[in-house]
């Protein structure tokens, strides 16, 4: 998945960490935990290599996945986990896939939006195409797995509003005031 | 070697041939009144 910004001036992105909890511990044999994704893709040590902001300043690809198989150890989300998963808000039935974290670096406002990354979206034994998502806003149009990557929802997922120091508005203000000044000096 | 299995957010269950998930983003702190240096957390839920 991707998050990118109409301005990625706004915020500089430190980190995006998928969130990969312990669904069944020890389980099998020998023992080993079964968690949510078999690999992820982010910005923690359990990346290889760990993911940062691309040269535009967006997060770019980060994702969690597990490989069906007979040793399969990520038992991904849906209805079979949402008893098990304890990042699952009981009052929606979400599950929590990722936290991002920055810092605000410009004034200014940004819209931020969610998309699907290069590897598309898959579910379990279906086809990429198989999929469609709804990003944020109710009214946005769904989007295809596999035919919709890297493509932004038509409304934002969020809006980020950052204003200046209270310094640079009085520097602002005391600008405007002299220009002001000028002007009717010379009228 | 992950890049090469190709496969993104495998989702354990899938009741219809065309599954939809609706994806949000939330945040623990409003995102209309940062200012310069003022930290973002921004959750991402499905």
């Amino acid at each position: 998945m991707n998050l990118v910004a109409s301005d990625p001036n706004v915020v500089d992105w430190h980190s995006i960490e998928m969130v990969n909890p312990v669904i069944v511990p020890q389980s099998g044999f020998p023992p080993k935990d079964v968690v949510r994704f078999e690999f992820v893709n982010d910005s923690s040590a359990d990346s290889d290599p760990p993911l940062g902001p691309d040269a535009r300043g967006e997060l770019i690809g980060f994702s969690g996945f597990s490989v069906t198989g007979d040793l399969r150890t990520g038992a991904g989300i849906g209805g079979l986990t949402a008893d098990l998963d304890p990042n699952v808000d009981p009052d929606t039935g979400a599950f929590l896939l990722a936290r991002a974290h920055g810092w605000i670096a410009h004034p200014g406002h940004t819209d931020l939006n969610l998309q699907i990354g290069d590897n598309g979206l898959n579910y379990n034994g279906k086809r990429s195409s198989d999929a469609t998502v709804i990003f944020g806003d109710s009214e946005n149009s769904p989007l295809n797995g596999e035919t919709d990557r890297n493509t932004s929802g038509d409304f934002p997922d969020a809006v980020v509003w950052a204003t200046p120091e209270p310094g640079s508005i009085v520097l602002l203000l005391l600008g405007s005031l002299g220009l002001g000044l000028v002007r009717r000096r010379k009228a | 070697m992950k890049r090469f299995f190709a496969v993104a957010l495998l989702i354990a269950v899938a009741s219809s041939a065309n599954a939809q998930t609706r994806f949000s983003v939330t945040s623990s702190s409003p995102l209309d009144d940062l200012g310069l240096g003022d930290e973002v957390w921004l959750d991402i839920w499905a």
